[in-house]
């Protein structure tokens, strides 16, 4: 309780000594409590119990149909979380169902049996024809490594491509079937834009040992937001690289010297640089996401689950969905009335399906 | 109780409100708005969402664009409740949640059953057989180095054709899989098979043997082991059984998963009392077939019964996790009565005995 006070006073934040603050004032990434419009942050209305009573039944009909409700059990999980997010008077809506997830399931095991049934036939051919893989081993052949050697080229580049689809395929999925007021999102980004620019953000990284991240990680961000809509609306962003470098390098640095420790104010001031470059037409989101209480509560949230064995977790995913949607909002609000409904983009699931079988979060 | 209740009305196509009344109707809904309109909506034509408890009521209607009425009064879902007119979210009566709550303990103490009784390896030995040879190898492969990342083996010249030799007469020519046996230096007295046909001799285990034809009664039964899938089956019941504790924990065993990844490993290895049972009658039919006596696995077991010095030593892991010797010797021997007279080729001249029991010259002890 006495936890639960603190967290819930701004001027609790403002004594934690917070290197991240002392960027350049250029723009500022620490909004003032006072020009918060409290009612424009997110909310979390969802409660405990009802929380566990939907693990609960999600957990016995899935045992009884051996997994398969699995699809069913997360769209009922995602509308019971969308409902209870609240920003200004209105909930988040899920337009999602089980078939659609089960659909996109479906599709993405029947491409990864193939995909994996290729590859293992492969395999099996290299070695029922009696070629050793090893050069130089008596009675195999040298070729024969290049062989393997191309049909693990081959399944590294399938797993990266389900990668792929599962990150842009979540995404487009998940905001079509997201609303507020009504109104859907949108996300238009493509397969093959995303893949070229994480192959190049990807190799820059590589090539420049992690130091030009950033930029890799500003093209991702720009890229990522200015695709997404609320329904005419458009999300802009507009950080640089250089801005984004110090945050990241002092913070990649210190999390390595403490050990992981200051990873959490690194998430904290990324979140909070990204949110406040970033707006909906004219209206500016705020973020005011700070590192310690972002450490105690995954901490609180950790304990929870080590301690309970995993059946505190409802309580625990409310305690800690409340704390962190409220840090997230808008600095003035939007303008309602600009916004129209567009047309639908229409959205498989197949990336939901891919995400859930190779067991990726988003 | 009141009839009508004050709602929020969305057009579907902005993001603005309008106040309405709502008032329920026997077969649907009129909505009152503030500009004098009215709407009608018929039941047939709207679905009714309650995602959250404490939530308000949804009516929907049409598909896209989708017009939505928020009825934030809970008296509202109560009276809904009354009429019968339920959705998505509404809760699941007493009586459904019994009879699915019940058949959730039927079949999970059925599947528990199934998996932890491995005296009844019906069903995955069925399944098994879809996994191609290819696959098992690599899952041996992973599993010995998982277990003995470290491991010292022993490996001479002569010794190495010595063992060639041994297993090539072991071993059927039509057999599909590929084995290959690595000699550790380790004081144990053990021998292990991985799934795909990898076998592991310990050295304390080959110095115990008196003979031959003890060590081929030992490899035959690791051989049916491999043959009969037998690690390959546990593994799947254990990956039965950690996806049944992740669904408990409701996916959030990372913690639970580091653990199951040990247990998964080990479990390759630990045979059931049937397995054992199994290995051990295969291994003479084996014998037999490849012209040997079936008594070889006979005299192992003999040899290890009168060396008092093995079995009292602090590491018989062989005999330890194995069902009783004697139980053994006696299915052994009631086996091989009922079989034709077996052959009594040598598997391995004195000399190639001798160079494989030397194989470890070299290597310096761990």
């Amino acid at each position: 309780m006495i936890l639960l006070k603190c967290f819930q006073e701004d001027a609790h934040f403002k004594r934690i000594r917070d290197p991240l603050d002392q960027e350049p004032a250029k723009t500022p990434e620490k909004i003032p409590a006072e020009n918060l419009q409290q009612e424009w942050f997110l909310e979390f209305l969802g409660q405990g119990r009802e929380l566990f009573r939907i693990y609960l039944v999600n957990f016995w009909l899935k045992l009884l149909t051996l997994g398969f409700y699995h699809p069913w059990a997360k769209a009922r999980l995602f509308r019971y979380l969308y409902a209870s997010t609240r920003l200004y008077d209105t909930d988040f809506q899920f337009h999602g169902n089980g078939r659609e997830l089960f659909t996109g399931w479906v599709k993405a095991l029947l491409a990864l049996i193939l995909l994996e049934g290729f590859h293992q036939i492969v395999a099996e051919l290299i070695r029922q024809r009696g070629i050793d893989s090893e050069p130089g081993v008596s009675g195999g052949h040298e070729w024969s490594f290049w062989l393997d050697t191309a049909n693990l080229v081959f399944y590294l580049f399938l797993f990266f491509l389900f990668f792929m689809i599962a990150l842009v395929g979540v995404r487009r999925y998940r905001l079509s079937r997201t609303s507020w007021r009504g109104i859907r999102f949108r996300f238009d980004g493509t397969l093959v834009e995303i893949s070229k620019l994480m192959i190049r953000g990807w190799a820059i990284t590589l090539i420049s040992l992690g130091l030009l991240y950033p930029l890799h990680r500003h093209r991702f961000q720009e890229y990522w937001v200015s695709r997404t809509r609320f329904g005419s609306s458009r999300f802009y962003y507009e950080g640089t690289p250089s801005e984004l470098f110090p945050i990241w390098i002092r913070g990649f640095l210190l999390s390595l010297i403490s050990v992981g420790v200051y990873s959490f104010w690194l998430r904290a001031g990324l979140q909070r640089y990204f949110w406040s470059r970033t707006r909906l037409e004219q209206a500016q989101l705020a973020c005011n996401l700070h590192g310690w209480p972002l450490f105690r509560e995954s901490m609180i949230y950790v304990f929870f689950l080590i301690f309970s064995c995993g059946f505190a977790r409802p309580w625990a995913d409310e305690r800690y969905n409340r704390f962190y949607l409220s840090q997230f909002g808008f600095v003035q609000a939007p303008d309602l009335e600009a916004v129209i409904q567009t047309a639908s983009v229409e959205s498989g699931s197949t990336g939901e399906g891919v995400s859930s079988l190779l067991d990726l979060e988003f | 109780m009141p009839q009508s209740w004050d709602a929020k009305y969305f057009d579907g196509k902005s993001p603005q409100s309008m106040l309405v009344r709502l008032q329920l109707l026997p077969k649907g809904v009129m909505l009152h708005f503030m500009d004098g309109r009215s709407q009608h909506w018929k039941h047939e034509s709207f679905s009714i969402v309650r995602d959250r408890e404490s939530g308000p009521v949804r009516l929907l209607r049409g598909d896209f664009p989708q017009e939505t009425v928020e009825i934030p009064d809970h008296s509202f879902a109560a009276i809904l409740e009354q009429k019968g007119w339920s959705g998505k979210g509404w809760r699941t009566s007493w009586k459904q949640k019994s009879i699915s709550v019940f058949a959730a303990i039927v079949l999970f103490s059925g599947i528990l059953y199934w998996i932890l009784d491995p005296e009844k390896p019906g069903i995955t030995r069925w399944m098994v057989q879809w996994i191609p040879v290819s696959l098992e190898e690599q899952l041996g492969e992973m599993a010995l180095t998982q277990l003995f990342p470290n491991r010292q083996t022993c490996s001479t010249p002569k010794g190495d054709r010595a063992l060639e030799t041994f297993m090539l007469s072991l071993i059927p020519r039509d057999d599909p899989y590929r084995y290959n046996i690595e000699i550790i230096r380790s004081p144990q007295v053990n021998a292990l098979a991985f799934p795909g046909g990898k076998l592991v001799l310990f050295s304390g285990l080959l110095k115990s043997l008196p003979s031959p034809e003890s060590l081929a009664g030992i490899l035959a039964h690791e051989i049916q082991h491999v043959r009969l899938q037998h690690g390959t089956q546990n593994l799947m019941r254990q990956l039965a059984f950690s996806g049944m504790v992740k669904l408990m924990a409701s996916d959030s065993g990372a913690f639970l998963e580091q653990m199951l990844e040990g247990a998964k490993t080990l479990a390759i290895l630990n045979y059931s009392r049937s397995f054992e049972t199994e290995a051990d009658l295969g291994a003479a039919e084996l014998l037999k077939q490849q012209g040997f006596s079936q008594d070889f696995l006979v005299q192992a077991f003999r040899a290890f019964e009168n060396n008092k010095a093995v079995l009292d030593s602090a590491v018989p892991q062989y005999f330890s996790t194995h069902p009783d010797l004697n139980e053994r010797i006696k299915n052994l021997e009631n086996q091989n009565r009922s079989l034709e007279s077996s052959g009594t080729g040598k598997i391995l001249n004195p000399q190639s005995w001798k160079e494989l029991k030397n194989i470890c010259a070299n290597v310096n002890s761990p």
